[in-house]
């Protein structure tokens, strides 16, 4: 056995040992950790496989012409889903022109505010949970995915979106109120079409 | 009951990625790794061509 296969490297230095010696099989390995995760975002925003695909094949192109600038203090895996997410939302910013900064009016964001739970009830149906969510922005759901399916920290997001901490905050609870609004709004709407059939059914036997 | 949170990240897709993709990217990176190669040799050796003859010049 080779020290490559008994040797278990840790990303960062799998960065290390690719750069210095351009031998594919330790992007390969990268390639096979961080894949999946990555596949998986680029369809969480697309819902087209094809284009989930191109997304990324260009993120680990991509990949491989910044790892040169990758800092070793940094964290690998935080890093790629920053490149991730960027390009992603990038690409689905078709209506807005490149690198156009959002205007957001200010909103106070109270210093107790609780912004761990993304909903406060525990009935929260998946379904009616993706309906909602299809009707966000890009940004808004990015933000949403960041913190509430990747688990990052305010510090990490606002580190990829490039803007302060307090930024995120109000972006966050911004997103969240509106998914709250639009998952309430995909109740009602279902109860309504629920009793319009019920009435329908019974016009129709009597 | 599941949360919100719980229920959130179940919204993740858990298609797996396709294997031909990783041969695209691999095959693509060693198109890229070989034109730089032919590049960077191709200007080394035309700028030494050009300091010879400059050298050559100035030595007559």
């Amino acid at each position: 056995m080779n020290d490559y296969a008994r040797h278990n490297f840790s990303d960062e230095e799998l960065v290390k040992l690719f750069v210095e010696t351009q031998e594919n099989r330790y992007f390969e390995k990268l390639y096979e950790r961080y894949s999946e995760k990555v596949y998986h975002k680029c369809l969480s925003f697309v819902k087209d496989i094809a284009k989930a695909e191109d997304l990324t094949h260009d993120i680990f192109l991509k990949l491989i012409f910044k790892l040169g600038t990758f800092k070793e203090d940094a964290k690998f895996s935080t890093w790629l889903y920053s490149i991730t997410y960027n390009h992603c939302m990038d690409q689905l910013r078709s209506n807005k022109k490149r690198g156009e900064v959002l205007q957001e009016e200010p909103i106070e964001v109270p210093d107790d505010i609780d912004l761990n739970n993304i909903f406060d009830g525990d009935d929260i149906q998946a379904k009616n949970l993706k309906t909602a969510l299809d009707q966000l922005t890009v940004d808004e759901k990015g933000v949403l995915f960041m913190k509430y399916m990747d688990d990052m920290s305010i510090r990490d997001i606002a580190d990829i979106f490039n803007v302060t901490e307090s930024a995120i905050k109000m972006r966050l609870l911004r997103s969240r109120e509106k998914l709250r609004k639009k998952y309430l709004e995909t109740i009602i709407f279902l109860a309504i079409l629920a009793v319009k059939m019920i009435e329908l059914m019974r016009n129709l036997i009597g | 009951m599941p949360t919100g949170n719980s229920v959130f990240k179940e919204l993740e897709p858990d298609n797996e990625v396709p294997e031909y993709l990783k041969h695209a990217l691999v095959a693509e990176v060693d198109t890229i790794r070989n034109t730089m190669q032919v590049v960077t040799l191709f200007t080394e050796h035309f700028l030494s061509a050009i300091t010879i003859g400059l050298s050559f010049n100035d030595n007559e």
